[in-house]
C-alpha cells in the first residue's frame, strides 16, 4: 500500500518555530504601534507595516495550528479533530451571521486587509484555545459526539441557564438600541 | 467502557507514566483511560492486553450504555 498524507503537519519543532515566529512578530507590531515605522523597510508606510506583522502573526499561528504534538497519540489527535470540528463550525457561524447583516445593510459589504485578518486569527485562536482547553483539561466534551437534541435532553440545567443568558443579553442590546 | 488497568497496574507496582512508556502513548491518555472517559482504539487496547500478559476482554470490559 502507498502511504500519502494530504497536507501533512509538521513535527513538534514546528510548533516552537510557529511561537518563535508569533513572539517575534507581536514585539514588532508593538513597537512599530508606538515607537512608529521601522526604518529598514522604507518602501512601507506605518499602516502597512502593521499589516504586515499582523500577517505575520497569523502565519505563526497557522504554524502553531498544523504543527503535531510532542507526543501525538490518539488521544491527542481525537482532541485535535474534535476542536478542528468545533472551531470550524463556530467560525462558520459566525461569518455566516456577519454575512446575514449584509441583508440589511444598503451598501455592498466590502472588507480591509486588517479585517480578512482578523477572521483568520479569530478562527486559528478559537482552535488553539479549544485544543489547549481539550489537552491539558480532558473534558467529557473531548470524547462525546451526540447529536443536539440528545445533548440538550442530557444536560437540561446547563442550557436552560445557557438560553435565559443569551436571550438577557440580545434583550439588553435591543432596549439599549431602543432607547 | 470498563477497565481493570488500574489494578493491573498496582500488581506490577508500575506507574501511569511508565505504562504510557511501554505502549508509547502519554501519560495523559493512560490517565484518561482509567477513568474510563477516553475509549482506546483496539489496536491501542490489544497492546495494553499484551503488556499486562491478558486477553482484551479481561481488561476492557463494555457496559450497557456503550
Amino acid at each position: 500500500m502507498r502511504n500519502f498524507t494530504l497536507y501533512p503537519m509538521s513535527s513538534y519543532q514546528g510548533k516552537l518555530a510557529g511561537l518563535a515566529i508569533i513572539a517575534l512578530a507581536l514585539i514588532m507590531l508593538l513597537v512599530v504601534k508606538f515607537f512608529g515605522p521601522l526604518s529598514f523597510i522604507p518602501k512601507l508606510d506605518r499602516d502597512r507595516q502593521l499589516i504586515l506583522f499582523f500577517v505575520f502573526t497569523v502565519l505563526g499561528m497557522y504554524q502553531v495550528v498544523f504543527s503535531k504534538e510532542k507526543n501525538e497519540d490518539e488521544r491527542v489527535q481525537r482532541i485535535r479533530a474534535k476542536c478542528f470540528q468545533s472551531a470550524f463550525m463556530i467560525f462558520a457561524g459566525t461569518l455566516i451571521a456577519i454575512l446575514l447583516t449584509s441583508v440589511t445593510s444598503h451598501e455592498a459589504m466590502t472588507f480591509s486587509a486588517v479585517q480578512l485578518c482578523t477572521f483568520v486569527a479569530f478562527g486559528l485562536s478559537l482552535y488553539l484555545l479549544l485544543f489547549h482547553i481539550g489537552l491539558y483539561f480532558d473534558p467529557a466534551w473531548n470524547y462525546n459526539d451526540d447529536t443536539v437534541l440528545v445533548n440538550i435532553r442530557k444536560n437540561k440545567t446547563f442550557f436552560i441557564i445557557y438560553f435565559i443568558a443569551i436571550a438577557t443579553i440580545l434583550a439588553t442590546v435591543f432596549l439599549m438600541h431602543k432607547s | 467502557m470498563k477497565n481493570t488497568i488500574r489494578v493491573e497496574r498496582a500488581k506490577l507496582d508500575m506507574t501511569q507514566g511508565e505504562l504510557a512508556e511501554k505502549v508509547n502513548v502519554s501519560k495523559q491518555t493512560i490517565l484518561s483511560i482509567e477513568k474510563g472517559k477516553f475509549s482506546p482504539s483496539a489496536i491501542l487496547a490489544m497492546k495494553i492486553a499484551r503488556f499486562f500478559n491478558a486477553k482484551v476482554e479481561d481488561i476492557f470490559e463494555l457496559e450497557p450504555e456503550d
